[in-house]
């Protein structure tokens, strides 16, 4: 194995601010929860276990970092201290989002699904956003069961540093479909945003064409997922029914956006007769809903085709994310194939990930 | 050309490595079968710790379905997106023409040749006391040079430093690139960080 001599340390300018939106904290095993489950669910999880729709994602999708091994022997991301040193201070983090992808919110038992998503939260408030004042969360929901992810949501809203909603990349429905509109309903009463995080299944195959074979096409399958997820919230009317509601994309990439909504559009312009609740061009609606994370970064060969691409997504759509620990993480300093502006990169790197979650500012 | 000593030789054992710290840098030595290698621990990809990764064979499969697995154990994947490089050349496996990471040669020096070298010391070479025995690992730098050297990470102070560092820097909103259309993997040559690849120095 590896031996590791210290690194002879130097003087480092301090780097700019940054928020970073999506930050996984892990658990070390699933023991991590049994202080936060009631006994009757404590005793259902040892004795029946977990059980959500199969197909969610490859083992590999969780793989981590290979130095992200904390020395305190605990798996990677689950070490709340280590977390903060390797990557808060490390990279000067204003803020990071934390995004847990723990199985709860994909149980096939409704309560069960209920009771772990609420043991996921308390377990954030006492692990890691109560000692780490640079952390904010995202409510973990049992999303399928709009009743009990509104209870969810009521019990959490009091709390500032939870920022917004968990939704896995594949729900059992398309995002956009009227059994989740409570929960858009408490978010949008609330000032929460609603992530739409990559990976994750309601039990169907990741394409829209069946079961791939390989795990790369796993890897680059989610902005089917998420395509299919934006339409679906455009069309049915979701941003006319609550307007001060924010999505937020997380792990989809963003290079399939403009594309997309050069294509609704125009389709718009063919059909709009049939969905006579919107009133405005389906892109206006992104344009001012939704955001989009920038890991994993596209990487086009050429540059000037990246600089095209931020323009064309839009500056103030964008959002750093760094995905810490996962093995497909990007560097803060290292992950744009392109130079751009200072003012376009304070806004991808900090000042929309504020302005989105309403953070107090903290770039000094 | 500076020299440094690293390690003994029977500190690393075949399909082992040592990171260490020499000269600013962050340098992997390993040992393939007997055979020492020396990799800059900094990834031309995003600047991660390459030395850090796990080693696999060579997979190939010249049609679909024909998998062939060889040099077991020669094969660096990256410790952050697993980039392959070969420990032999420091060549990528995806842009092996283009996309390196620097590599510097290694010698294995009996500790009597070290002590008379260290009577004349070279620079770099630190003064014994060695013993005959064991041998050691003696690495080889070529400075870097000046522009390079001023980018690079372990000089700067920006931490794991290289990769695509120089992104932020501002070349204007839609800045035509100041080179030639890219060929493959090319682009990353628009980094600051160039002392990374090209032949190795
Ligand atoms: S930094 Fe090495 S593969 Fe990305």
């Amino acid at each position: 194995m590896a031996t590791t001599l210290p690194r002879a340390t130097t003087e480092a300018p301090v780097r700019p601010a940054i928020i970073d939106c999506d930050i996984h904290n892990e658990l070390d095993s699933e023991r991590d929860l049994y202080p936060y489950l009631p006994a009757r669910w404590l005793d259902h999880l040892k004795t029946y276990g977990t059980r959500g729709p199969s197909g969610a994602s490859y083992p590999r999708f969780l793989n981590r970092r290979n130095d992200a091994h904390p020395p305190s022997g605990r798996e990677p991301g689950s070490d709340p201290a280590f977390t903060a040193r390797q990557l808060l201070d490390e990279w000067n983090v204003a803020y990071g989002i934390l995004n847990p992808l723990t199985g709860a919110g994909s149980q096939l038992n409704p309560e069960f699904d209920a009771a772990l998503a609420t043991a996921v939260n308390d377990w954030q408030v006492a692990e890691w956003l109560d000692p780490e004042p640079r952390l904010r969360a995202s409510i973990i929901l049992p999303f399928e069961h709009a009743d009990l992810a509104v209870a969810e949501i009521e019990r959490r809203a009091g709390d500032r540093r939870f920022v917004q909603v968990q939704f896995s990349g594949r729900p059992r429905e398309p995002m956009g479909r009227r059994k989740y509109w409570p929960i858009y309903a408490a978010c949008e009463a609330h000032g929460l945003a609603v992530m739409s995080h990559a990976f994750g299944s309601g039990g169907g195959p990741i394409t829209g064409c069946g079961w791939p074979s390989y795990y790369i096409e796993d890897h680059v399958g989610p902005a089917q997922s998420m395509q299919a997820n934006l339409i679906s919230l455009v069309v049915e009317g979701v941003f006319e029914r609550f307007p001060g509601l924010r999505v937020v994309s997380a792990e989809n990439g963003f290079g399939w956006v403009p594309s997309l909504l050069w294509r609704l559009d125009s389709a718009y312009a063919l059909l709009r007769d049939e969905t006579p609740h919107l009133a405005r061009r389906p892109s206006e609606y992104v344009r001012e809903h939704v955001w989009f994370c920038t890991q994993p970064i596209e990487e086009p060969e050429r540059p000037r085709d990246f600089l095209r691409l931020v323009e064309q997504v839009g500056a103030d759509r964008l959002i750093f994310a760094s995905d810490y620990a996962h093995w497909d993480w990007d560097a803060p300093d290292t992950a744009l194939p392109a130079r751009l502006p200072d003012e376009v990169r304070r806004k991808i790197f900090y000042e929309n990930a504020r302005d989105l979650y309403r953070l107090p500012d903290r770039a000094g | 050309m500076a020299r440094y000593i690293v390690a003994t030789a029977d500190e690393i054992p075949p399909g082992g490595r040592k990171i260490v710290e020499v000269a600013g840098r962050s340098i992997g030595v390993f040992n393939l079968g007997g055979e020492f290698f020396a990799l800059r621990n900094r990834c031309p990809h995003q600047g991660g710790p390459l030395c850090e990764g796990k080693t696999f064979g060579l997979l190939q499969a010249r049609v679909p379905g024909a998998i062939e697995y060889s040099r077991p154990g020669e094969i660096l994947t990256c410790a952050w997106h697993g980039w392959e490089f070969d420990i032999r050349t420091g060549r990528s496996w995806c842009a092996p023409e283009r996309l390196r990471v620097r590599r510097y040669e290694v010698s294995v020096e009996p500790g009597d040749a070290l002590a008379a070298a260290a009577d004349a010391p070279a620079p770099g070479l630190v003064r014994g006391p060695y013993q005959a025995e064991p041998r050691y690992l003696v690495v080889e730098i070529a400075p870097e040079r000046g522009s390079n050297r001023a980018a690079s990470g372990a000089t700067s102070g920006h931490g794991r430093g290289g990769g695509r560092r120089g992104a932020f820097r501002r070349r204007g909103w839609s800045a035509a690139p100041t080179r030639p259309r890219p060929t493959r993997w090319r682009r990353r040559a628009y980094s600051s960080s160039r002392s990374s690849y090209g032949p190795p120095r």
